[in-house]
């Protein structure tokens, strides 16, 4: 079934005449017909766009000339990604008056010199202030391997359309987890590197000083393929830090003999469940990783990333919040408003705090080279769940489910979300978190890739009642 | 939006005086709803004034998780 090849094959199997581009398009439409309506992942439809792409794509084959890494491969954005002639939602009702993108975002731009051909938007919570994407204007999206259950967010409709096999390559965002939170819950393959590695220029902004952006997929392969083609500096983005490329793609198969890998314990096993400390401790064993590592200053930092989140983006909103806020996400418009109104003091203690923590993370990674910790307490909760146990304590379900992943993203390490199946694959999935030191995206994606040839991790195709 | 110097809830007269400064009108309703979520952040936030900092611990410099390296993954893997 071509919906079940990963990105890589696609393009390989483009690239030597055993399919066109615009046969895979038509399939990738096909199962996207067949599967929104249960899934509700896609938000726009490009197909025209695509259409053209694909033609250009075969046209180019004909004519003999040499295929980029990505011709052909189908793939869809978060809706907080410029796509040339639309208005970019960002998960809202109150932005769909703006004036339509005149340019695509910059990541788009190097999908389509990759030759990726882009057939839609996707799914998220509003403004990505959430970890459920339960989208009140446009409804829930759903998980693939459970439709009554949530997908994660706030990148939900990204990690939801590759686990349902509606396209083998998205791209979302992650601030505090949103990445790596739909990833665990959906069973696939996510991405978030380092702060200031990708280019943001054309997205719209949550938290500036914590926004990422990255891509999910069904292979660690195909994340360092589309990773690769996303890479460069951006002079015009004033938190892209990289001043050039480092590809990883020739990277991912070099094992990991000498690698120094551990996994962390302390406030990582006290905010993990039962299933997330044992898909840890899966990963663990298979990488002969040593239990007790300590993350410093986990909760601390998880509480810094919460007021900085509350303050950024309760300020960038106010604006809309004096004249609209009827018209904001019910689920999370209370939440900005409070974020706007709260003190000073708090976000600059946070952001002074930042900087110490930043020194204390890269001072660990003095001793190690990948460190490993769930990535969500829980497997995916249903759609409207208020609450979960956690550890014998009820906490509230939407934030919650980043608990494990904000000390992270707090460092702007790069993290590789792996899926693994602790109770079998006909059950729920649970991500585990694959962290590097910055810039060193290449060894967590080696470790994945390790756990994934091992079988430890994969990401199939939900079968969606087939 | 209402303002009651009195409120036995400081949170809440805090809402309330923050967001008539700010501009933002609020709903007694609204009110109840964000004095949850900033109780909750300010939970939080009580944490974190725990942590010693001392004055020249400043934020100034533009966020940077680590210097970008000199030397690519290719030239010297692990």
């Amino acid at each position: 079934m071509i919906t079940a090849l990963d990105a890589g094959c696609v393009a390989a199997s483009i690239r030597n005449g055993e399919l066109r581009a615009q046969e895979v398009l038509d399939a990738c439409i096909e199962r996207i017909e067949a599967t929104d309506p249960q899934v509700n992942a896609f938000t726009d439809r490009t197909f025209e766009r695509a259409r053209r792409e694909a033609a250009a794509v075969d046209a180019s084959r004909a004519r003999g000339e040499p295929l980029p890494a990505l011709a052909g491969v189908p793939y869809a954005v978060k809706n907080l990604f410029d796509i040339e002639g639309l208005a970019t939602r960002a998960g809202s009702k109150v932005l769909l008056g703006e004036a339509p993108a005149r340019a695509d975002a910059v990541l788009l731009q190097r999908l389509r010199e990759a030759g990726a051909v882009l057939v839609g938007a996707l799914n998220m919570d509003e403004f990505a202030y959430g970890f459920t994407t339960e989208n009140s204007h446009v409804g829930a999206c759903r998980n693939p391997h459970d439709t009554r259950r949530t997908a994660g967010g706030s990148s939900g409709g990204s990690a939801a359309a590759v686990a349902a096999g509606q396209v083998p390559l998205t791209l979302g965002s992650d601030t505090n987890g949103s990445i790596r939170v739909p990833s665990s819950l959906c069973g696939v393959f996510g991405l978030k590197p380092t702060f200031g590695r990708l280019s943001r220029r054309g997205s719209f902004p949550f938290v500036a000083s914590l926004d990422h952006l990255g891509p999910f997929a069904r292979s660690v392969t195909d994340l360092a393929l589309s990773y690769d083609a996303m890479q460069g500096p951006d002079p015009l983005d004033p938190g892209c830090h990289a001043t050039r490329t480092q590809p990883v793609a020739a990277l991912v198969d070099a094992g990991i003999e000498g690698l120094r890998i551990g996994a962390l314990a302390g406030y990582f096993d006290e905010q993990a469940g039962a299933d997330a400390r044992s898909a840890a401790s899966l990963a663990a064993r298979a990488l002969h990783a040593p239990p007790g590592v300590i993350w410093p200053d986990a909760a601390l930092a998880r509480a810094a990333a919460f007021v900085t989140t509350a303050s950024e983006a309760g300020a960038l909103h106010l604006p809309r919040l004096r004249e609209q806020a009827a018209e904001f996400e019910p689920l999370s418009v209370d939440r900005l408003i409070a974020g706007a109104l709260q003190p000073a003091e708090w976000y600059m203690r946070a952001q002074r705090f930042r900087r110490l923590y930043r020194d204390k993370v890269n001072a660990l990674f003095r001793d190690w080279d990948v460190l490993l910790a769930p990535a969500t307490p829980v497997c995916a909760t249903p759609i409207g769940t208020e609450q979960f146990e956690l550890n014998g304590a009820l906490v509230p379900a939407r934030p919650s489910m980043g608990l494990l992943t904000q000390p992270i993203s707090y460092a702007g390490c790069p993290v590789v979300a792996v899926p693994l199946w602790p109770n079998g694959t006909s059950a729920l999935p649970i991500g585990v978190q694959i962290i590097a030191a910055p810039w060193r995206e290449d060894l967590a994606l080696r470790v994945a890739r390790r756990l994934e040839a091992d079988g430890i991790a994969a990401a199939p195709v939900a079968s969606m009642g087939a | 939006m209402t303002d009651t110097p009195d409120d036995p809830n400081p949170i809440a007269a805090y809402v309330r005086a923050a967001a008539r400064l700010m501009a933002l009108p609020l709903s007694d309703a609204q009110v109840e709803r964000v004095v949850v979520h900033l109780s909750r952040t300010a939970a939080l936030a009580a944490t974190l004034r725990d942590a010693p900092l001392a004055a020249h611990d400043e934020p100034a410099q533009l966020y940077e998780p680590a210097p970008f390296p000199l030397i690519d993954p290719v030239e010297a893997p692990k």
